[in-house]
């Protein structure tokens, strides 16, 4: 693809993403696209994880609870505001898959697999037993608002979901960029060795461990800062939100669009977010059409989505050349 | 001695691949090791580079005791591997490739330097520096791992089997490039099948059988050891 029809495809997108909620104006709309906007953040991070270190994590919801919990837990306990907590969470989020990371990466593919989904499990059993903080199973309700910002003269109050869009609009861009870097930066090299040839990156004095752990922390800091977005979104979070179902929903959304790429998360995130209300019209063979259109997927388009329709690309223009 | 290993022991689980194997290298020698497939060449090697945690015995380097190091800390001390197989990340860039051996390299100006280097002691890499790894032919690909494995610098350059697979003519150049890095003061432990190839180029031999050393001398005493000749030259 040259440059223009790039710069092209990338400001249509734009447009379209910016005028999107002026086109489907209904909340019910809204809320499923700023629903696709968390899990597109979750799904980019924890391919990083599973795509680019090649470490498969089931306790990605883990990270995604911690932060909203901590955001829950400032703002309703110490007032204290969103804009501050978002970080926070990305941070406590961080600092836990950190040691995480340390503890469980020393294992590999189901293994390891099965270790995160445990965890995942454990953290869900303290969000419903450490009652004193986290309130148990009745959650927490009250979140408040992000505090209102003041827009070059415009106010924003986040009282609508548009405003909650945008917001999560340049949540998704902002982290999409930082991933890139990482993934195109001699540290995304990294990564890529270690998961093509474990053995060989050692031999040459790769930290293979530490390329590990890096990814599992920046993955999970940026679950818990959709956490702490989501939170501040839905102004109630329970321990039911955060189970090992919903780290497989976003592990599926990962494969779904193609791992080992950046979009293809973004693209299966934003897929599987709206075509379950689609199904709905089916009724009580949702579930079913669902379960089997996934598996017909994963079956035929085993590198996602977005991945095969990058390789045809790229064959196509191969023999393209290869032909003229 | 520049690097002594003494009463090796190593395995996988319950087998036991190496047996009290103990070798010396002179620096800028080059040491050999052959043996018939199986013997625990590869599993020696990768005791010396750290990917595997020997069961006992030590290895001293450049004065220094490795064993038990982690890689990382090995390739910093001047250790580097070119592991059997021709192994190369085939889905990277020749030059990316090369880059991947350079990351125990603090400094990139260093880093640029000995990619330079590379690219003028194969110009065949220069050529082909922006294509894919997977894309090149097996001697290509194999001067590509032996280049990547100088990235870090090494005192010790490990090399296991670098003639497999290889054409004879192609073989050769293996030859020449082996001598040129010895002759530019790494020390070299080459590891073969290709026993006449090895025993012709080394300066001291060692024969290892099921993870026994059972036999050692210099190179062109070992060409002319009976035993020697009937099992690994085929005379
Ligand atoms: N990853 C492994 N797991 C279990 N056994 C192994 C492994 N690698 C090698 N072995 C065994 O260890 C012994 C020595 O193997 P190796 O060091 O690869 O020999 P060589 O390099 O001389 O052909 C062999 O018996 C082989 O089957
Ligand atoms: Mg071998």
């Amino acid at each position: 693809m040259n440059k223009t029809a790039k710069l092209g495809i990338i400001s249509a997108a734009a447009v379209l993403f910016l005028i999107l909620p002026h086109l489907f104006t209904m909340d019910y709309y809204l809320h499923i696209f700023v629903m696709s906007e968390i899990y597109a953040v979750l799904a980019m991070s924890l391919a990083l994880i599973v795509g680019f270190s090649g470490q498969v994590s089931m306790g990605h919801a883990a990270f995604y609870g911690v932060g909203a919990y901590v955001s829950a837990i400032l703002s309703t306990r110490l007032g204290m505001s969103f804009w501050v907590n978002f970080w926070i969470s990305g941070l406590a989020a961080g600092l836990i898959s950190y040691l995480t990371g340390r503890l469980v990466l020393r294992l590999r593919g189901h293994v390891l697999a099965i270790t995160t989904a445990f965890f995942c499990v454990l953290v869900n059993v303290i969000m419903v037993n450490w009652i004193p903080v986290t309130n148990g199973p009745m959650g927490i309700v009250g979140i408040p608002r992000p505090t209102p910002i003041n827009l070059f003269g415009l106010k924003i109050a986040f009282e609508t979901r548009m405003h909650y869009y945008y917001l999560g609009l340049l949540f998704v861009v902002a982290s999409a960029w930082f991933l890139y870097r990482i993934t195109t930066s001699r540290l995304g090299d990294n990564l890529i060795g270690v998961r093509e040839n474990e053995e060989l990156a050692k031999s040459l004095g790769i930290d293979t461990m530490k390329n590990k752990v890096f990814a599992f922390t920046v993955g999970g800091a940026f679950a818990g800062l959709a956490g702490s977005f989501y939170a501040h979104y839905i102004l109630f979070i329970s321990p039911v939100t955060f189970t090992i179902g919903e780290s497989i929903n976003v592990l599926v959304m990962v494969i779904f669009g193609g791992m080992s790429t950046l979009l293809g998360p973004v693209f299966g995130a934003i897929l599987l977010s709206i075509l379950p209300e689609f199904l709905r019209m089916a009724g009580a063979l949702r579930l079913i059409i669902y379960g089997v259109s996934l598996i017909c997927f994963i079956i035929w388009l085993p590198q996602g989505v977005w991945g095969s329709l990058k390789n045809w690309w790229i064959n196509k223009k191969n023999s393209d050349s290869a032909a003229g | 001695m520049f690097l002594k290993v003494q009463d090796l022991c190593a395995g996988y689980g319950r087998i036991q691949a190496l047996h009290n194997v103990s070798i010396e290298a002179e620096k800028g020698s080059i040491v050999t090791l052959i043996g018939s497939n199986g013997a625990g060449k590869s599993t020696f090697m990768m005791c010396l580079s750290g990917v595997l945690r020997p069961t006992s015995g030590t290895i001293e380097f450049d004065g220094r005791f490795i064993h038990g190091l982690h890689p990382e800390k090995i390739v910093a001390a001047g250790l580097s591997q070119c592991p059997e197989g021709r192994r190369v990340w085939p889905k990277m860039t020749v030059k990316e490739n090369l880059e991947m051996g350079g990351i125990s390299v603090k400094d990139p100006g260093v880093v640029s330097e000995r990619l330079d280097m590379a690219f003028s002691n194969f110009p065949i890499l220069a050529e082909r520096r922006n294509q894919l790894a997977g894309s090149l032919s097996g001697g290509e690909q194999q001067m590509l791992a032996i280049a990547r494995a100088l990235m870090s610098g090494p005192k010790l350059l490990l090399l296991d089997e670098p003639s497999l697979g290889l054409a004879p003519i192609i073989v050769e150049k293996v030859v020449e490039i082996i001598k040129k890095i010895r002759d530019g003061g790494t020390t070299v432990i080459l590891v073969e099948q290709n026993a006449f190839m090895a025993l012709s180029i080394a300066d001291y031999a060692y024969v290892l059988e099921t993870g026994h050393v059972v036999l050692s001398g210099k190179g062109s005493d070992l060409l002319k050891d009976d035993s020697v000749r009937k099992s690994y030259l085929g005379v």
